[in-house]
């Protein structure tokens, strides 16, 4: 069997996402899973670095660091993890490419037999607003045992989505090895 | 028994912003007859362009050793180590259950050049650990410097590894010369990561290694002009 790819994307001007990013993919690692971590751009990053001065080392950093994420690394993943900020939706300009990307594969069927989860914040209105678009893309949705916004609770949750990551793999190769053919998509909520 | 493993043969990767030399199998370099020596997995000499680096990536059950030539290395990683690594000091980060790390070098104006080598841990689930440690450059000219030693050596100024596993580094001028004897059983890999050396009349240059075993006493001496610098692992 491959090896299990759990891409995580986040989206962060201070850090403060990065690191429940950083904590999920710490997870899928201990539940021995590859990782890749991607943040999504900043279209207003000249404003951002003028407005933002007490961030403008980290955003600086960060966007030196990451890729944004690609279709092939979408495709890649067997795993499909967002980590938002607080009060963001999934429609706003930031991420609606990204979703737009994801219900287009899904629509492709290119999604079948792969969970998404979205790392805790704050907002527990927006966290259900990213699940719930995760869900119409057609990925089964891995939810945390520890509804807490901490690293801690991160990482566990990246350990949960890595295991039920493999899980639905496993299953999904038993299930083209006994002949029934192509899986249908699996939309409950793990 | 000493076997040679010029510089020439080993495998190179071209990013652009990255040159890398695989001294054994690592990433899309694949050799069956070169996947490492005894723990020693991986012995990678890479130059790193200014201001860039490797962006976050994940380690798991890995001993991972860093050693600066010339440049700054900055180190960012999940445990919330927040480093610059310069030469003259071992990096040595136990990945153990899993650690996410990124590299770049630290200078958006010179190049790194550093040698990174992983060895593979006695356990696996380990515990992710970071260390870092500077020494004086005097301690390394002339003689072998330990760097890296298994958890429970005594001493300062070295860093520790989940291995049966010695790491030194020495420089040696032209009329240098060190002896390192390998008790029976035990092996060793020699990397000359600067210009020229001899080890047990052997000429070894820059980026030439050579595995060792069945060996009781190893000599090496600074060759050529300049005389150079190699770093010694003795392996079980």
């Amino acid at each position: 069997m491959s090896p299990l790819v759990v891409l995580v994307t986040f989206y962060s001007q201070s850090g403060a996402a990065e690191t429940r990013a950083l904590s999920a993919a710490v997870g899928a690692v201990q539940e021995r899973a590859l990782i890749r971590l991607r943040r999504l751009s900043d279209a207003d990053s000249t404003q951002l670095l003028a407005n933002g001065r007490a961030h403008a080392e980290t955003l600086e950093r960060m966007r030196k660091e990451y890729v944004v994420p690609t279709e092939a690394d979408v495709r890649g993943a067997d795993a499909i993890v967002v980590a938002p900020t607080s009060s963001c939706d999934p429609a706003s300009l930031r991420w609606s490419e990204y979703f737009e990307l994801l219900r287009s594969l899904g629509a492709a069927g290119a999604l079948t037999r792969k969970v998404g989860a979205i790392v805790r914040n704050r907002d527990a209105a927006s966290v259900q607003r990213f699940e719930q678009a995760l869900h119409a893309a057609g990925l089964t949705i891995v939810a945390p045992a520890d509804e807490s916004p901490t690293p801690q609770a991160a990482t566990a949750h990246g350990r949960r989505i890595a295991a039920e990551a493999r899980s639905l793999k496993e299953s999904g190769i038993r299930y083209q090895d006994s002949g029934l053919g192509q899986g249908t998509g699996e939309r409950n909520r793990r | 028994m000493i076997t040679i493993r010029r510089s020439e043969d080993r495998g190179h990767g071209d990013r652009g912003w990255l040159q890398s030399h695989h001294t054994f199998t690592f990433g899309s370099y694949h050799d069956p007859n070169h996947m490492g020596f005894r723990a020693l997995r991986v012995l990678n000499d890479d130059r790193i362009a200014p201001g860039k680096g490797f962006g976050p990536h994940a380690h798991r059950d890995m001993e991972i050793v860093t050693y600066v030539l010339e440049g700054a290395l900055a180190h960012r990683d999940s445990m919330n180590e927040r480093h610059t690594l310069g030469p003259n000091e071992i990096q040595t980060m136990s990945a153990g259950t899993g650690v996410v790390h990124s590299e770049f070098n630290a200078s958006e104006s010179e190049p790194v050049h550093l040698i990174q080598t992983w060895i593979e841990p006695a356990a696996e689930d380990l515990a992710p650990s970071y260390q870092q440690v500077a020494f004086a450059p005097d301690e390394k000219r002339g003689r072998l410097r330990l760097l890296a030693a298994p958890y429970g050596t005594e001493g300062d100024g070295i860093t520790f590894i989940h291995q049966d596993a010695r790491m030194f580094a020495a420089e040696l001028g032209p009329t240098d010369r060190v002896e390192h004897r390998l008790t029976p059983g035990r092996h060793a890999w020699a990397q000359v990561v600067r210009g020229s050396v001899s080890l047990n009349g052997t000429a070894l240059n820059e980026g030439d290694g050579a595995a060792v075993s069945d060996e009781q006493l190893l000599t090496i001496a600074g060759d050529g002009t300049g005389g150079g610098e190699v770093l010694l692992f003795d392996l079980a």
